[in-house]
């Protein structure tokens, strides 16, 4: 079982993810706000990430100190998963996010990215928490 | 029309044909999740109902996008087609703010709407197309306002137009952002507190609507402590027509 954070505001989309993901094994967890996403971020310690980067009041130095935060408390592995993702480069995100994946995102994709992220954790990041 | 010869004309054109034949593959998945809702091929479990209930929600949400979209290219042209018929334009009033009030509660706003006295009690002008002019102005304010109030004030001006004021108690409006309001699909760093169907469309639908009935729309007033929105339509009263 994986612990991931879902980060999107479009609740029928985190819905969506959830039913998807749970139904695969996973533990998923969820924010429609980054200043919520922080404290989810303490609260869990996920070892993934999906992050939407058109968040209500996301700046894009508050994306940049979540993604960082989130490396530091539990190494998570961050898939951005947007339907914008050339806004990536005007957030300063390229090279801190593990993944970036184009919405819509099928689900076979989405399970199987998430599997190879795990795969990928090393093990002390794969069972913190 | 080729791309060659008049590549905007023909990029509109072919915005439109596509907008149309959108409405296709749509028609499929409606039908089909209302169907399947109805449980007209199985009964459905509580669960399964929920996850038809997104798709029907969100392929509505599609097709309301689909329409702005259409409908702002339309206008924009010179193309769209208004239906102007008696209306009373206390009740139309009414029912924007009704519609879009129980939105406002959940997040604590207050919509208030009144019209003055002076507003004729009936007016010559495309109903449907005043409403989604309103109503886009309405959700617009009401999304990008985190506390307060959303106020709507109908009058009759001396030169013989209908008016109404939409005012706000949101965070204003930057100089930096004042040029870009009208531009479609343009939203700002600041992203809505409330998930709107046509999120990115709305000013520039109701700017659109107001032009092509021979109006204007414009933002009047803007400052810390909210902004205020005004629509000017030349209706005639209908007793008068």
């Amino acid at each position: 079982m994986t612990r991931i954070l879902i980060v999107e505001d479009d609740l029928d989309l985190i819905e969506t993810y959830t039913d998807l993901l749970t139904m695969h094994d996973h533990e998923v967890h969820s924010a429609i706000r980054l200043e919520e996403a922080f404290e989810v971020l303490e609260e869990v310690s996920p070892q993934i990430i999906m992050l939407d980067l058109q968040l209500p009041g996301a700046r894009a130095a508050l994306l940049a100190e979540f993604v960082q935060t989130a490396k530091r408390i539990s190494g998570a592995s961050i898939i951005i998963v947007s339907g914008h993702p050339e806004m990536m480069s005007s957030a300063g995100l390229l090279d801190a996010v593990d993944l970036v994946l184009v919405k819509p995102v099928h689900n076979p994709d989405l399970l199987s990215f998430v599997d190879r992220m795990i795969k990928m954790q090393p093990a002390s990041a794969a069972h913190r928490g | 029309m080729s791309l060659q010869d008049d590549p905007h004309t023909a990029l509109v054109g072919m915005l439109r044909q596509m907008g149309h034949d959108m409405r296709v593959p749509l028609n499929t998945i409606l039908s089909t999740a209302d169907m399947l809702h109805e449980g007209m091929y199985d009964p459905l479990t509580p669960r399964q109902k929920k996850a038809v209930d997104r798709l029907q929600r969100n392929s509505q949400r599609l097709l309301a996008m689909l329409d702005d979209f259409l409908t702002t290219i339309k206008a924009n042209a010179g193309d769209l087609t208004l239906k102007p018929e008696r209306f009373d334009p206390r009740a139309l009033v009414e029912a924007a703010a009704e519609k879009v009030r129980p939105f406002a509660a959940d997040k604590g706003l207050t919509l208030r709407a009144s019209t003055g006295a002076a507003v004729p009690a009936r007016l010559l002008g495309d109903e449907k197309a005043i409403t989604r002019a309103l109503l886009a102005l309405l959700w617009n304010a009401v999304a990008y306002t985190a506390a307060g109030e959303v106020a709507l004030l109908a009058e009759w001006t001396a030169d013989a137009a209908w008016t109404v004021a939409i005012r706000d108690t949101g965070r204003g409006i930057t100089e930096d952002e004042r040029p870009h309001l009208f531009e479609p699909f343009w939203r700002g760093e600041e992203r809505p507190q409330i998930p709107t169907a046509s999120a990115g469309l709305g000013l520039p639908l109701a700017r659109a609507l107001c032009e092509a009935m021979g109006g204007r729309l414009m933002l009047e007033t803007t400052s810390a402590e909210g902004s205020t929105f005004r629509l000017y339509l030349p209706l005639s009263r209908a007793e008068d027509a």
